[in-house]
């Protein structure tokens, strides 16, 4: 008992601020960047659009509905899960502070959890039988696998490039930069836009064909469970890519150096972050309102061809280039 | 646009029909009176000997007239510019004929809708069973027969909740239902897809979910003037076309005159139908591909033609401007200017985007290639409209057997043989402009005539036959006209009721998620349709499965 003090007080100081800064103001953030996106959206299909908050009003109207599906006891937990998950994903990268939570393998552990709401909802949608939501799933299945071999192809590049298997050493931009490493991350910034479930890799849930898919037999708040856990995934992996490209620590020390004010450098580096997560979202959008919806072995030859490309990377990674 | 071998090919028409029993002109067709047992033979040298086109079948209780049921069967012979109505007496006591579908597998649906509601028997159909009346109908009571009354409720017991289910492809395969309610079929339906992971291999329709009854309706308590707006209220779409059907069909049985202007009228707004019509489905098919930005420009490029539509009639759809005899609503002068503002604007906005879209790979491969139509299942299933033409049949009701102002005016008929959902796609889009171009041509022609001509006596029993080219394939009304200002026998046939049964061919072996594309492919109307079963499977290997278990999927695998 003598401990506890100290550990709560460890927990006051530092754990409840940085999780308050670093993983809910993201997390609040997703439904809006996705009003954004609709915005932008609408106004590339000669549409007025829906106000920014628009998600935010459907999140809270699917959560005013409370719980009211039924079925399976892993079809109805499926939903609690993959946001816990997606929650506890967002926090092992670096957001809105340079910090993150930090340990030993916490790259495979990433890698893992980014892949859990997919296979828990797939799960889910297949106990429920019904045909459209299996098809769904079965749709989702094959593209995750798809995702996360090229992903983990291109993690093992920087992994073998920057020879460290925790993330904070693999995601800051700083040297060696060698020809794989920026490869590898051409690959993720093209695995943050398909994995994010958008057109034309928005297959599982197809709307025109399977009428929602992975996401038909969902309702209430548990409907809006995935869709938040769908946000909170896009807004990790737009992290995942902006940690990839901005060099925190440089431009804090830089701002350091030259302002008395010692925590500016943290406040530009977070308003940097925003900014690119907005530019990414609108960028984003842009792309998605040019695009059809793609049949899966048309996605899956894509897909392929990525997988021989993120090879190469890890080969060239491999010989030191 | 005559054609200059009109006159041998009827010779020919007519001495065939002729050889069958007594012919008789009205108006476009050839009405020719024969025995039930020839019936089949009439229909292999009408369809396959002559090369016409099955149109339709049609069941008319006749008892109270002269004691019998008549049969007739509708053919569309475009190098003749005639149809042929073959009419077959059939005994009251027991009213049977031969059936035609073992000749022309298009007939299936035709012959089968008669059974249900006129209750005539076919002798060797392939697949006897119910289209339009739900399984627990009872039997012996068919609606269109005179002694129904049009406003009896049936009690009728339990629900109709239940599908033709195939069991040993359900334990083969996994059941994908498509319907009945579904994002991309927007009305009542039922396609039930065996799916091999992601490849369909078998296809089974349920519709007729909606039937309407609209013929009872209109042959019990309506006018003949009346009927034009309840016709105009079977699509949503493309009502304009049913009405103008209907109008003509009663103007060949009565013989009655249409004003020139009348005709012109008619012409302009069927077209400006159509292009609405045809934007609208390029609107609908990017949606079904997921591509949101293309359906949104066709359909802003399509509301100034609504508009258009609402200051020439009154309403953006259902335009109610046709009545026996011409139409009610004038085109005034200062109309055609704007009209043909609007028009050249949707031409070059059309052109302009459509050139984008098809730049685009990912939309194009989406269409490629996918829902292939044979010429020959397209003759043997008797497509009508943009999905026979994509599929390389040469027909247009509007050249083949010119109506309204067509015969006066100059326009091109797409044909493609690719038969997939490209080439739709591209027939739909050409006959746009060349529908721009015919509105074109009409307002700047208007002859100076009278509206509408009302100096016409209502003959009881003469048969008209009314055909025109719907957005969506041949559209063609039968009318009986009857005792005192009413309509004795009616029936519209709307061009999906002879494309629907190819969406079936299209879908065997195509990946499940073209399925929503290839049924939107054909511009299903379903509730121009409405009511029906296709089905080619042994009777004995069906059972029935509840709308509930198929939801909850209980039967997978």
């Amino acid at each position: 008992m003598m401990d506890a003090a100290p550990l709560l007080n460890v927990l006051i100081k530092y754990w409840l601020p940085f999780i308050a800064i670093n993983v809910v103001i993201p997390a609040l953030l997703a439904p809006l960047l996705d009003g954004i996106e609709r915005r932008v959206r609408a106004r590339i299909q000669c549409r007025r659009g829906p106000p920014i908050l628009q998600t935010w009003y459907d999140l809270v109207k699917l959560f005013r509905k409370g719980a009211v599906t039924g079925g399976p006891i892993i079809f109805r937990l499926a939903p609690y899960i993959a946001f816990t998950v997606s929650i506890l994903t967002l926090s092992l990268i670096p957001t809105l502070l340079n910090a993150s939570l930090s340990f030993l393998g916490d790259t495979i552990v990433f890698m893992y959890l980014l892949a859990v709401p997919s296979v828990i909802i797939s799960i889910g949608s297949i106990y429920t039988g019904s045909p459209l939501a299996s098809v769904g799933s079965c749709r989702e299945v094959s593209l995750w696998m798809a995702y996360e071999l090229v992903f983990a192809l291109s993690v093992a590049t920087l992994a073998i490039d920057r020879s460290s298997l925790l993330l904070r050493n693999i995601l800051p931009p700083y040297p060696p930069l060698h020809p794989s490493t920026i490869l590898a991350i051409a690959i993720i910034a093209f695995l943050t836009y398909a994995e994010g479930g958008r057109l034309p890799y928005e297959i599982p849930e197809a709307e025109p064909e399977l009428a929602g898919g992975i996401v038909l037999e969902y309702g209430g708040a548990e409907l809006g469970l995935v869709k938040y856990a769908l946000l909170v995934k896009r807004i990790t992996l737009s992290t995942l890519l902006i940690d990839l490209i901005l060099p925190r620590t440089w431009l804090t020390s830089i701002l350091r150096s030259k302002m008395w004010f010692l925590g500016i450098g943290q406040v530009v580096v977070s308003a940097t972050y925003i900014s690119l997560l907005v530019i990414l979202s609108i960028t984003y959008s842009a792309i998605e309102a040019l695009y059809g919806r793609l049949r899966l072995d048309q996605a899956l030859s894509v897909l392929k061809k990525s997988v021989i490309i993120a090879g190469v990377a890890v080969l060239a990674a491999l010989m030191g280039y | 646009m005559q054609h200059s071998w009109v006159t041998n090919g009827c010779r020919e028409l007519v001495d065939l029909l002729s050889r069958y029993g007594s012919v008789e002109e009205v108006g476009n067709a050839y009405l020719v009176k024969v025995r039930a047992e020839d019936l089949p033979e009439v229909a292999n040298e009408l369809q396959w000997g002559l090369g016409g086109y099955y149109s339709t079948s049609v069941g008319a209780d006749f008892r109270p007239i002269d004691g019998t049921y008549k049969l007739y069967h509708i053919f569309s012979v475009p190098q003749c510019s005639r149809y042929v109505v073959t009419q077959a007496s059939l005994p009251p006591s027991l009213p049977k004929a031969p059936s035609i579908t073992p000749v022309i597998p298009g007939a299936n649906w035709g012959e089968r809708e008669v059974r249900d509601m006129v209750g005539i028997e076919f002798e060797g159909h392939p697949e006897p069973k119910r289209l339009v009346l739900p399984h627990n109908w009872p039997e012996g009571i068919h609606p269109l027969r005179k002694d129904f009354p049009y406003d009896r409720k049936l009690i009728i017991e339990g629900v109709d909740d239940e599908v033709e289910h195939v069991d040993e492809l359900a334990r083969k395969y996994q059941v994908v239902p498509i319907g009945p309610y579904h994002p991309a079929l927007h009305e009542p339906e039922y396609f039930e897809l065996y799916v091999d992971g992601e490849v369909v291999v078998e296809a089974r329709y349920k519709g007729f979910m909606v039937h309407r009854g609209i013929e009872k309706v209109a042959e019990s308590r309506m006018t003949l003037n009346q009927v034009p707006f309840i016709a105009e209220r079977i699509c949503g779409i493309c009502g304009f076309t049913h009405s103008c059907c209907y109008c003509q069909a009663v103007e060949s049985a009565l013989r009655i005159e249409v004003p020139e202007r009348a005709k012109y009228v008619r012409t302009i707004l069927l077209e400006i139908e159509r292009i609405h019509s045809h934007l609208l489905w390029m609107g609908v098919a990017l949606h079904v591909l997921g591509f949101d930005t293309g359906f949104m420009a066709y359909w802003r490029i399509r509301e100034p033609v609504m508009r258009l539509a609402e200051e020439l009639t009154g309403n953006r759809k259902t335009y109610g401007a046709n009545v026996v005899g011409g139409v009610r609503w004038d085109i005034r002068e200062d109309h055609v200017e704007k009209a043909l503002r609007i028009l050249r604007r949707v031409r070059e906005e059309c052109v302009a985007l459509t050139e984008k879209v098809l730049k685009i790979k990912e939309v194009v491969s989406r269409m490629k290639g996918v829902g292939y139509l044979s010429r020959e299942d397209a003759r043997r299933i008797c497509v009508v409209g943009p999905t026979a033409r994509a599929s390389g049949l040469d027909i247009d009701v509007r050249r083949d057997h010119p109506y309204a102002a067509y015969g006066e005016l100059d326009f091109r008929v797409p044909v493609r043989d690719e038969g997939d959902v490209l080439a739709r796609f591209l027939v739909r889009y050409e006959e746009v402009l060349e529908s721009v171009s015919i509105v074109e041509q009409a307002l700047q022609n208007l002859p100076k005539t009278p509206l509408i001509n009302e100096d016409y006596e209502v003959v009881p029993l003469r048969i008209g036959v009314g055909a025109t080219e719907a957005p969506r394939g041949e559209d063609v009304h039968l009318v009986v006209t009857g005792l005192g200002n009413k309509v004795y026998r009616w029936r519209p046939r709307a061009p999906s009721y002879n494309n629907i049964p190819a969406t079936l061919y299209m879908l065997k072996g195509a990946y499940l998620a073209d399925a929503p594309i290839i049924i939107a492919s054909i511009d299903p109307c379903f509730s121009c349709t409405d009511h029906c079963l296709v089905i080619d499977v042994r009777s004995g290997s069906s059972r029935f499965v509840s709308f509930r278990e198929l939801v909850r999927g209980g039967y997978r695998g």
